[in-house]
């Protein structure tokens, strides 16, 4: 078709002016989609972490918070819980398993979590996924660890390789254990969750390494580790623990019991609750980056508007050459609607490029920063949507130019304008 | 027939069939006051070369807007070829156009987007009769090179240069190239020659008279220039013809 060709010759004529407009697009649209993906590849990545479990039990504090730190290892406990309160809580005769959890230290920015065998047995992530082993096997000494796969990848340990592990969970920690090694003993399968970002140890292997470490340094009584072996390494106090029950009915039921529990004060959430209620603080957070974005998204497009309209004037001439070689109004029409849909098409394209680009780059970097693992997917319907209501306003936004065009070029006749 | 028509009778055109005729035509633009245009009568032969003269602002641009059937007039009939072209639907006027007018104005011709074939060939776009005719023994590209070169222009030697780099009559030449394509039998021609030096004037008239010559068409060539007159079969003053009280001067 004639009008087409016409349209890119003319754009191809103004290479720089439709660059700059084209690459205004499609940063907006960019953004636009890349907040989209972030909020639901968060929310599934969140999702996910965690399945089967009925109750997450911790020191009392918010339910969000706890949810964070068990489960997501973002941020930090403020308290700790008894091993007597957890005991309590596993002999329940509705309870079915627990799994302690002792967090707090950590190896080379990953964090380390105390735990014991039943975490092998019963954590479940995903689709009511188990945990699998890609080398080796759980902890059997005190000494021994298990790698969560990116640990493993990342830092590039097989089995056997020793590694130390430091007090606290910033990335660079002054205090190590390096009198306490430990051995990789196995390593898991990749999973998409933050396991794949712990290192897991026994109980009673955090217990063995803070052995005079009761104030938080290397202050009281340091024995070796052979002498620890010797000790009661039995823990005093977990972070928190997670709770399967045997029937779901008794949630309800068991969380109130440890709600009201006198020993110390303790609180018990369901996770898919307290999931929500992040979801409903994030809300506002989402809802506002989002509006943001498509605001710049409207920003582009008016971008476009400016510079199609002001070049209206200096293209009088070329309309009133083309109506004298027999173009119809309508395609003076056609052709300004098609260079702003050209345009908006343009910008949805390379914008799609630049979102999984960024995504590529920001993948690893969300993962290690955040903890939040973004899968690279198809574009969704819903983006699909998005994008197709961009196109849409690209097209809405060329009609104007368009129509002042087509009016002009009746208002003009034969005369033309310099 | 009015006496105010006699102008337009005293030639030898009443003999051949009459490309234009205009009858009672009247024309004012949207929001203005007065007509600018009322012509009783204006009947052109075929293979005449009239040479419209007007003032400044007399109407001629608007004259020829109505012959092409950019603008209709509000009264009166525009015949071009035997066809009233102010009954046509606006759709057929356009396609009219494009079948049957060559335009040459007055400067920037051409499309800056395009090369120099490509705003040569342009018409044919939207004419398939053009292009019909372009293409009756050549190639559309060879036709428009054959008509670039007679009026002495040479399209390998600007091949990969853009057309706004061409000089001003260049510029015309390849516009009358382009008016030419696909011999439409009215060429219209607003001041072609207006940003020429007298020379180049000159010598652009002969090419442009010797191709429409060739082409059998008919040639309106507006201007101002009392001086090109003398080349023309036959005069017409816009302000002997037009009626409306006329805000230019006279000339
Ligand atoms: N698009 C337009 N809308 C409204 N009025 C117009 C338009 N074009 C021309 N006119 C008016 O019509 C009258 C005739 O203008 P036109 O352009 O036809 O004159 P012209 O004889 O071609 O003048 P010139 O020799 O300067 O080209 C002028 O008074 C002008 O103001
Ligand atoms: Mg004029």
């Amino acid at each position: 078709m004639s009008i087409y060709m016409l349209t890119l010759r003319s754009l191809a004529n103004r290479k720089t002016t439709v660059l700059l407009t084209v690459i205004a697009i499609a940063i907006s649209v960019m953004l636009f989609l890349g907040v989209e993906t972030l909020r639901r590849e968060a929310k599934a990545s969140f999702a996910n972490t965690v399945s089967g479990t009925d109750l997450i039990v911790g020191a009392r504090s918010g339910s969000v918070q706890l949810l964070l730190y068990s489960v997501f290892r973002i941020g930090n406990a403020t308290n700790n819980i008894s091993w007597e309160s957890y005991e309590k809580v596993s002999k329940h005769r509705q309870v079915a398993w627990t799994i302690p959890f002792s967090l707090g230290d950590s190896h080379r920015g990953y964090r380390v979590l105390g735990t014991n065998l039943d975490y092998f047995t019963h954590f479940r992530y995903g689709n009511k996924r188990n945990l699998e082993f890609a080398e080796g096997n759980a902890f059997d000494g005190v000494y021994e660890a298990v790698l969560g796969a990116e640990v493993a990848k990342k830092l590039g340990y097989q089995l056997g390789q020793s590694i130390i592990l430091s007090h606290g969970t910033g990335k660079v920690s002054f205090s190590d254990h390096s009198d306490k090694p430990f051995v990789v003993s196995g390593i898991l399968k990749s999973t998409g969750t933050p396991v794949d970002r712990t290192v897991h140890v026994s109980l009673e292997g955090i217990e063995a390494i803070h052995i005079g470490w009761e104030t938080g340094g290397p202050t009281g009584k340091l024995v070796t580790a052979e002498e620890a072996l010797a000790m009661d390494l039995q823990p005093e106090v977990i972070t928190a623990f997670l709770v399967g029950l045997k029937s779901k009915m008794a949630t309800f039921q068991l969380q109130r019991a440890i709600n009201n529990y006198r020993g110390e004060p303790l609180l018990a959430i369901l996770p898919g609750v307290a999931l929500q209620e992040l979801w409903g603080l994030l809300a506002v957070a989402e809802n506002a980056l989002l509006t943001i974005s498509g605001f710049v998204v409207v920003t582009g497009l008016i971008g476009m508007l400016t510079v199609i309209w002001s070049g209206l004037n200096e293209r009088r001439r070329e309309m009133a050459i083309l109506r004298s070689v027999g173009a119809r109004p309508r395609h003076i029409f056609y052709l300004l609607m098609l260079e702003s849909t050209l345009l908006a098409a343009a910008g949805v394209l390379f914008g799609v490029a630049l979102l999984y680009l960024g995504l590529a780059v920001a993948q690893p970097i969300l993962e290690q920063q955040v903890g939040i693992f973004i899968q690279i997917r198809l574009l969704s319907s819903t983006d699909l949507y998005l994008l197709a209501a961009v196109l849409l306003g690209g097209c809405l936004v060329g009609a104007l130019p368009a129509y002042r065009a087509y009016r002009l070029s009746l208002a003009d006749g034969m005369t033309i304008r310099i | 027939m009015l006496p105010g028509s006699s102008v337009t009778q005293a030639t030898s055109a009443d003999l051949a069939e009459p490309i234009v005729n205009l009858q009672g035509m009247g024309f004012a633009w949207p929001n203005a006051v007065r007509d600018t245009l009322q012509i009783e009568s204006l009947t052109i032969a075929s293979g005449e070369r009239i040479f419209l003269q007007g003032a400044s602002g007399s109407g001629k641009t608007t004259l020829l807007s109505l012959l092409g059937g950019v603008l209709v007039p509000q009264r009166g009939t525009i015949s071009i070829l035997g066809q009233d072209i102010s009954q046509l639907k606006s759709s057929k006027r356009d396609s009219f156009r494009a079948d049957h007018i060559g335009f040459v104005f007055q400067m920037f011709n051409l499309l800056p987007y395009l090369s120099l074939l490509d705003n040569v060939t342009l018409p044919c776009r939207f004419s398939r009769k053009r292009h019909q005719k372009a293409t009756q023994q050549v190639t559309l590209d060879g036709e428009a090179t054959r008509l670039l070169e007679q009026l002495q222009l040479d399209p390998k030697q600007f091949k990969n240069r853009p057309v706004t780099d061409l000089s001003v009559g260049q510029q015309q030449r390849v516009a009358v190239a382009r008016a030419l394509i696909g011999q439409p039998e009215l060429i219209i021609a607003d001041e072609p020659t207006s940003a020429l030096d007298a020379d180049a004037r000159f010598a652009f008239l002969d090419l442009l008279f010797k191709e429409v010559e060739e082409s059998r068409a008919t040639l309106i060539f507006v201007s101002h220039d009392p001086s090109l007159r003398t080349h023309f079969h036959r005069t017409v003053k816009l302000a002997d013809i037009n009626k409306a009280e006329s805000r230019g001067s006279a000339v």
